[in-house]
């Protein structure tokens, strides 16, 4: 056998220095790409009590890279290939590397920005562009949003900085505004009274800061009125929907009109009345 | 005594916290304040109801009556699984899980080197335990207060619940009910400027429950020291209740601390400028 295989020059193959560097660099380079997602993972793991979630998860990622680099630095000089020859070539092409990921150095940068600046952490519900969505992750490139029809939605890091962007939880209670028309009859400090009744009998709409009761002016077919009660900020949803149906179960109870909106039909230059007439059984 | 007056006795002596046996397909019926509650046992299940009297002042303490499983849509029902075939279940006291703001009916000044004595009526948690482990199957507000915001802005501060009641300078202005629990703040003003109050925070999740011997529900006292230095106040727990001859502890805080601390205690939502708090003496 071992003739057979001295004939086909493979015993000498496998002693060759190629295959030894070979498979020293698989080796080198499977233990250490390993060994860089457990450093990686453990670094997150200590800094996670100190740093925020989305700084823990940035520093994770860098501590990555720089370890996946060094492995394949590692494992190039284990092949024998030299190394300054390809940072020379690796200098020319960053240049053209560079015009070509312009869109991508900019995410970055903006990235670096928003970790800085901390306009938002994962967890939070913002609004960009119009849409809704909790933050999931604050990567290098974009942020990523899960919208609440559970939609990913994924902003790059860049539109993050140009655009204006919401954040609604940013602060521990929130304010509802509430638009409600009555009819001119109605009589303004009774409606204001029976709100702030609505307001006080709600155990989730604030005592402190106080419900706001605006005039908004003279409407087409109501008077205006804005109604704005404080709440904590996870029930805000549960509350704009509840304070809603309690103002108008409280005005019909009330019966205080919210009306709808009046055309008054004009048929010529001089109006006369329109004739009515009741049938009995009509339709 | 007056008819008033005898009711009013009768709902203050009261107690409905304790151990009581629910026997197997029984229900058993408190009434604490405003707060109908029924209890109900399984083969396999607790059953715990509830749901709000209608003219919550005029009813009064009912306490374990037997009676039929309730029936409505207005009943809050949960129902807790177990395999335990112990009976056994008791009723627990609690203070609220976050400060309570109370506001006085009008401000109050204390003059620069003074002191008073606030009386607050404090509202009730109830904590249902069953078992032989006795394990909580509730702990929520047996009348729950609106949610208020305490701090400088509305950015910054705390969340903390309103109390509908205010806090009084005489103890007979407060009426004893069995859902509310009482409380004394000494407030010592040891600046020179005079003190203005409006509203306190009383940290009453640091706070013990004590049953006095007349069997009425009471905090340690408690002392709020204002200084020249510090916006905040000193805050001293008592061991015990003030006015009371004995007292029993009934339920330990939800969050012990030291019996000393600093607290914003005389802050508002209004926001005023560093000084503004404290006014100089006209």
């Amino acid at each position: 056998m071992n003739e057979f295989l001295d004939k086909l020059g493979f015993s000498q193959f496998l002693k060759s220095e190629i295959i030894l560097d070979i498979i020293w660099a698989a080796l080198t380079l499977t233990i250490g790409l390993i060994l860089a997602w457990l450093i990686s993972r453990g670094i997150a793991r200590i800094l996670r009590r100190r740093l925020k979630a989305q700084e823990a998860m940035l520093v994770k990622r860098l501590s990555y890279y720089l370890l996946f680099s060094l492995v394949i630095i590692a494992t190039l000089h284990q092949l024998g290939i030299d190394l300054g020859l390809l940072l020379g070539a690796a200098g020319i092409l960053s240049v053209a590397i560079g015009f070509a990921s312009q869109t991508s150095a900019s995410n970055v940068i903006s990235g670096i920005f928003l970790i800085a600046e901390r306009p938002f952490v994962i967890g939070d519900i913002l609004e960009v562009d119009g849409k809704v969505g909790e933050v999931i992750s604050i990567d290098l490139l974009s942020v990523k949003l899960r919208t609440f029809d559970n939609v990913m939605m994924r902003v790059p890091n860049e539109q993050m900085i140009k655009t204006t962007v919401m954040n609604r939880t940013r602060f521990p209670i929130r304010r509802i505004d509430v638009q409600v028309g009555v009819a001119y009859k109605e009589n303004t400090e009774r409606v204001r009274n029976i709100l702030f009744d609505v307001a006080e009998q709600n155990p989730l709409c604030m005592a402190e800061p106080k419900p706001l009761f605006i005039y908004k002016g003279y409407g087409d077919s109501a008077l205006e009125l804005q109604f704005s009660v404080w709440v904590k900020r996870e029930n805000f949803l549960l509350v704009r929907n509840s304070i809603q149906e309690e103002i108008k179960t409280t005005f019909d109870k009330n019966e205080i009109e919210i009306p709808f909106p009046h055309r008054t039909l004009y048929t010529g230059s001089v109006t006369e009345p329109f004739p009515v007439r009741v049938v009995d059984g009509g339709v | 005594m007056n008819q008033q007056e005898e009711k009013k006795d009768v709902i203050s002596m009261g107690r409905w916290w304790g151990d009581y046996e629910v026997g197997t397909n029984q229900t058993l019926r408190w009434q604490i304040g405003p707060k109908i509650l029924w209890i109900s046992r399984d083969h396999k299940e607790w059953k715990v109801a509830s749901v709000e009297a209608q003219e919550p002042l005029d009813n009064p303490l009912i306490v374990a009556e037997t009676t039929k499983e309730p029936d409505g849509d207005d009943i809050d029902v949960w129902r807790f699984a177990v395999q335990s075939k112990s009976n056994a279940v008791r009723l627990v006291p609690a203070l609220p899980d976050r400060p309570l703001i109370v506001k006085t009916t009008k401000p109050v000044f204390v003059p620069s080197m003074e002191e008073t004595i606030l009386f607050v009526s404090i509202p009730l948690w109830l904590r249902i335990y069953a078992g032989e482990g006795s394990a909580e199957l509730m702990d929520s507000a047996i009348v729950r207060p609106s949610d208020t915001w305490f701090g400088p802005n509305t950015m910054k501060g705390d969340l903390c619940y309103a109390s509908q009641t205010s806090a009084r300078l005489h103890i007979e202005d407060l009426p004893l009910r069995p859902h509310r629990s009482m409380t004394s703040v000494r407030i010592r003003n040891n600046s020179i400027l005079k003190l203005h109050i409006e509203g306190l925070k009383i940290p009453v999740n640091n706070l013990s429950l004590f049953v006095s011997e007349k069997g009425h529900l009471w905090t340690e006292a408690l002392t709020l020291e204002q200084e020249d230095h510090t916006d905040k106040a000193n805050v001293r727990l008592d061991k015990k209740p003030a006015l009371t001859m004995e007292s029993t502890l009934v339920t330990q805080p939800r969050t012990k601390i030291s019996r000393g601390f600093l607290l914003d205690a005389f802050g508002s939502l209004v926001a005023k400028k560093k000084g503004e708090k404290n006014e100089r003496v006209p």
